[in-house]
């Protein structure tokens, strides 16, 4: 009995030792958060201070008289990635700062960017019946098209985001706001090429999760892009356990230069891989600037690896807006019969020299 | 010699089996594997599988399993991180992430043997628990480790000796070296195989069996950790999602090692060469020119053929059993 006793009492001390860690941890993440909402409004002027307290509050906007906060809205979101995920986590801060603008009551849906598990969340969102859902495309539109019906049916409204259902938006209406990815695509690959001054003959990397083709368009349009210049591209894939601790893609990526002697440059899908390049140069040998390194997003770790000239190009993309102006879309819809918004939220692409432009909104934590 | 082999089956049979693929590699191509780069390269992250993976053959040895590693891994990546990022000094961070996941292995320990609770299903659940916490604690925002990028601390864990040698590979020596003699040298190890073997008759014999059970899961807890602060000093900053990655890998490098399912059996050895194996075949199926889309094919059929040929070199396990 004593030691069942001594047990209890140990286990009960971890539990509070974790525990207190934690809580520790949690009060340390809400201090900075409180801090970057105050500091706009001490610097703006009176009379804006007045109106932006009143918005933020909830409150009648002097604006658009009659528009209050919209506790009786219920949107599902749709944010990608996992919790902790560095592209969909700035989704769903810009989600979370529309709803507390709005009021609304917004439901997260967290997916790890997988296409099935998406696809399954989507018909279980629209058997919940909210007002609103704003849904990513990946699975495509074979999968989620039918379920929009469906939602279309229950008068479901469906926000498209990160990557468009165009058939679906044809049948039931609805806009996207996302990147170009095309476009995207082509203008990392030009730049990567004119960077590492490419010729006939030179290889580049690309790496993706090429086994799920809604997650690799942008990469395939930069590899058609250097294939159609007769550059070589080898493809190296990336899974989901890479995406999560990108210290797991050494072994593959430093096979795939190392076979290649010839290989000139990489392109990087995310954050999470554009900022373990030095991790990745370590590995095989390589300093800043002897292959030129491009990809896709922009977050603090790959500003770093900017600035150390580890990363060259970059292309932005506005995650915190695809969130901020999916939920503003919706509801606004739903409410008012506005418009829904369209959104291009591809960036600049950012390199060495115009990265200090940019600098100050992705340390704040909403990425650009 | 024969004594030597028949006592070392499994160990020979999967170190035999690392040296035929990579004479395939080296014959595919013989530029990359004969140059000293790409082991260099592999044994960034080798290191850091081979250490949990020598340690959870003392639990699948045991009888038991933890799925719970990969969250402990952030778990304590997450605490390091924090505690360094409010000013703390890097090796009190490192020793009080180390204790805690310890408990925590401590803590599983107790489920399962004071509770009674499956050690699949508290694991796994556990794994869950703490990959909520550490999102909750932390936000989902990475915490930043680059101001200890060209320090002394870094350079202890996942240095280059010679500015060529990943110090990890050191650290996985190390464990290896002293998991061997614990496991085959010591009671400890002997005590483990009987528990694994045959629980009640251990209990029998005058073995702790749960001590013994909550011991394995305390290791399990450690090398969690220690892997967890290595991942994150590699990257150079903690992700939320760390150690995720893991929980495959690791469990396809002992059970690739010749270490069965069932319990009563193991070869530290093997592990590591299981480990071995899972980080060369991926480097390997991408170096001889496959794609991206052939890498879990060649992935499972090399496992599988491993499988088999330890069935027929390193002797009928289940027969033993």
């Amino acid at each position: 009995m004593n030691k069942m006793l001594k047990t209890i009492f140990v286990a009960g001390l971890c539990l509070v030792l974790i525990g207190s860690i934690s809580l520790f941890g949690c009060k340390k993440e809400a201090a900075p958060a409180e801090e970057a909402v105050e500091a706009p409004a001490e610097e703006a002027p009176a009379e804006e201070e007045a109106v932006a307290a009143e918005v933020v509050a909830g409150g009648e906007s002097v604006f658009i008289p009659g528009l209050k906060a919209m506790p009786d809205i219920h949107i599902i979101f749709f944010s990608g990635g996992d919790p902790g995920d560095a592209y969909g986590g700035t989704v769903y801060k810009g989600a979370v700062d529309a709803q507390a603008i709005l009021g609304c009551k917004v439901d997260y849906v967290f997916s790890g960017w997988d296409s099935e598990k998406m696809t399954k969340q989507f018909r279980e969102a629209v058997a919940l019946k909210p007002d609103a859902i704003c849904m990513m495309g990946h699975a495509g539109p074979e999968a989620l098209t039918p379920i929009a019906e469906e939602a279309n049916a229950a008068g479901i409204y469906v926000q498209w985001l990160n990557v468009d259902n165009p058939e679906a938006r044809a049948k039931f209406g609805g806009s996207f706001i996302g990147p170009n990815m095309l476009a995207q695509g082509e203008a990392v690959a030009a730049k990567v090429a004119e960077f590492a001054s490419l010729k006939a003959g030179d290889a580049v990397i690309v790496v993706s999760d090429w086994k799920n083709p809604t997650r690799a368009i942008r990469e395939q349009v930069s590899v058609d892009y250097l294939e159609a210049k007769g550059f070589k591209v080898i493809k190296v894939n990336v899974t989901g356990e890479m995406g999560t601790n990108p210290e797991l893609l050494i072994p593959e990526l430093s096979g795939a230069y190392l076979a290649n002697p010839d290989v000139k440059a990489i392109i990087q899908p995310g954050n999470q891989a554009l900022g373990a390049t030095p991790m990745y140069f370590d590995a095989m040998n390589l300093q800043p600037g002897d292959i030129t390194v491009g990809g896709f997003g922009l977050d603090p770790t790959v500003l770093e690896v900017i600035k150390s000239g580890y990363v060259q190009v970059t292309a932005g993309q506005h995650g915190y807006m695809e969130g901020f102006l999916g939920i503003i879309s919706a509801a606004m819809y739903l409410l008012y019969g506005y418009g829904t918004i369209t959104y291009d939220n591809s960036a600049a692409l950012i390199t060495k020299d115009n990265y200090m432009d940019v600098e100050k909104t992705v340390n704040a934590g909403v990425g650009f | 010699m024969k004594k030597y082999f028949d006592s070392h089956r499994l160990d020979i049979s999967v170190s035999f089996f690392f040296v035929l693929v990579m004479i395939i590699f080296i014959i595919a191509r013989p530029e990359v594997f004969l140059s000293y780069k790409i082991y260099m390269a592999v044994f960034n992250t080798l290191g850091l599988v081979a250490i949990l993976t020598v340690t959870v053959v003392f639990l699948i040895v045991v009888g038991e399993i933890d799925l719970s590693f990969p969250s402990v891994i952030g778990m304590a990546g997450w605490i390091f991180a924090l505690l360094f990022k409010v000013g703390i000094n890097p090796y009190i961070c490192f020793f009080i992430a180390l204790i805690v996941c310890s408990f925590i292995g401590f803590l599983n320990g107790i489920m399962v043997t004071k509770l009674g609770l499956s050690s699949l299903v508290v694991t796994l659940s556990m794994n869950f628990l703490l990959r909520g916490l550490i999102v909750i604690g932390s936000q989902a925002e990475n915490i930043s480790l680059v101001p200890l990028r060209a320090s002394f601390f870094r350079s202890l864990f996942v240095g280059n000796l010679g500015g060529i040698f990943p110090v990890q590979m050191i650290w996985a020596v190390a464990f290896t070296v002293f998991f061997y003699f614990l496991f085959y040298r010591h009671r400890f190890g002997g005590h483990v195989c009987f528990i694994g073997d045959n629980t009640l008759s251990a209990g029998e014999m005058g073995i702790r069996v749960d001590r013994v059970k909550i011991t394995t899961f305390i290791m399990v807890g450690f090398s969690s950790a220690f892997v967890g602060i290595l991942s994150s000093l590699l990257n150079n900053v903690f992700y939320a999602t760390s150690g995720s990655g893991y929980l495959l890998l690791i469990l396809a490098a002992v059970f690739l090692g010749g270490t069965p399912t069932w319990g009563g059996i193991g070869t530290i050895i093997g592990a590591l060469m299981g480990a071995f194996i899972i980080s060369f075949i991926q480097t390997g199926i991408i170096a001889v020119g496959l794609t991206g889309y052939f890498t879990d094919f060649f992935f499972g059929l090399i496992m599988i053929i491993a499988l088999i040929s330890h069935r027929f070199t390193g002797g009928n396990l289940r027969k033993l059993k």
